[in-house]
């Protein structure tokens, strides 16, 4: 059995037992004890520190506003083109209102923390991202920049990547939906184009389906990519945040492998 | 064992263990309140969306979501085609 077939069957299976725990909360067949200090389980989204993820790669329309700082830890079984396991560092601060006025925040990436594949955080860059929600419609709008200024050790420096961002709160009584889509240009352009990518402009979007108060199910669609998984809030009280998916499932990106990815961040509302 | 499949076990147990916990809490309950979460899912989750001086939970939401996303691209082939940030190595 090859390593894309094992990863694909432990995802299948990680998705399934998500499955399962949707069809027994959602048939009611179960009790959801409705316990607000429970520090594990919550049985209301009011009840939660955090809300799953809802976007595996795909920048989003939600800004983060003052009073929020996050940080967190992403790798990959096998990064793309090299087919190494890889992974990258993450943290951010936001600043505004994106309520009342404007939000936004200011991010740091670092990616390959790999130290046996030439050397460790080798390359990096800074993202900024400015937008607004609005609480009547439940609409969040962003624009934003990857790597404004950044670093690269072994290739040249990347260029900037600019966006544009809409996503919609979707609220119902069986599964809240979070739905977000936007374009951008370099690194969210079709990895497959040939030309220079900063001159190409491409869709990305990814869809979260609610399945629980600590549970979402997303579908990604970024660079020409597709990728699915879960996002999971371990603990109710805790602003920690579990993502696992599958990246490029369709396999749709020449000259890369199917691979599992993850991810695990915290933020801190001060 | 190749680094891909220890990463891949490694997720697995990971999500194992979290869902376990979950869905552990979820199916412990015997107050029998069954119908009512259901019935004020929506309100709960949009009421989060709807303070106009924010919500600590929508925040952290935000702010890990972006955490993901942007440790993601640092990883991800949005940043690397053909293996190269601008398509060619330095020099």
């Amino acid at each position: 059995m090859n390593n894309n077939l094992k990863q694909l069957l432990s995802v299948v299976a990680l998705v399934s037992v998500c499955g399962v725990s949707f069809a027994q909360s959602g048939g009611g067949s179960v009790a959801l004890t409705s316990n607000k200090n429970s520090f594990f389980g919550a049985s209301s989204f009011s009840d939660v520190a955090s809300l799953p993820g809802f976007s595996l790669s795909a920048p989003t329309g939600m800004v983060a506003s003052w009073g929020v700082a996050y940080a967190g830890v992403s790798g990959i079984s096998q990064a793309p083109f090299t087919s190494r396991a890889d992974g990258a560092v993450s943290g951010g601060i936001g600043f505004g209102n994106a309520r009342k006025t404007l939000g936004g925040s200011v991010d740091l990436g670092v990616g390959s923390i790999n130290p046996t594949d030439g050397g460790a955080f080798n390359r990096g860059g800074v993202g900024l991202t400015v937008g607004r929600f609005f609480t009547d419609s439940l609409i969040g709008v962003a624009v934003g920049v990857k790597n404004a200024t950044g670093w690269d050790s072994d290739f040249d420096t990347p260029d900037p990547s600019y966006y544009a961002a809409v996503t919609k709160i979707l609220p119902n009584n069986y599964a809240p939906v979070i739905v977000n889509i936007g374009v951008g240009n370099n690194g969210y352009a079709d990895i497959n184009e040939t030309v220079d990518r900063t001159g190409e402009i491409d869709v990305f979007g990814s869809v979260a389906v609610y399945v629980l108060p600590q549970v979402s199910l997303i579908a990604d669609y970024t660079a020409g990519a597709t990728s699915i998984g879960a996002s999971l809030v371990p603990f109710a009280k805790l602003p920690l945040t579990l993502n696992v998916g599958v990246w490029d499932v369709l396999d749709n990106i020449n000259g890369a492998d199917t691979a599992v990815t993850g991810s695990l961040t915290y933020a801190f509302v001060f | 064992m190749k680094n891909s499949t220890k990463l891949t076990l490694l997720l697995a147990a990971m999500l194992s263990v979290s869902m376990g916990s979950v869905y552990a809490q979820s199916a412990s309950g015997s107050d029998c309140e069954s119908d009512a979460p259901l019935q004020g899912k929506a309100e709960a989750f949009k009421s989060l969306f709807t303070n106009s001086d924010g919500d600590s939970t929508v925040e952290s939401t935000v702010g890990n979501n972006n955490a993901a996303t942007g440790a993601a691209a640092e990883v991800s082939p949005g940043f690397t085609p053909y293996g190269y940030p601008n398509g060619y190595p330095k020099n």
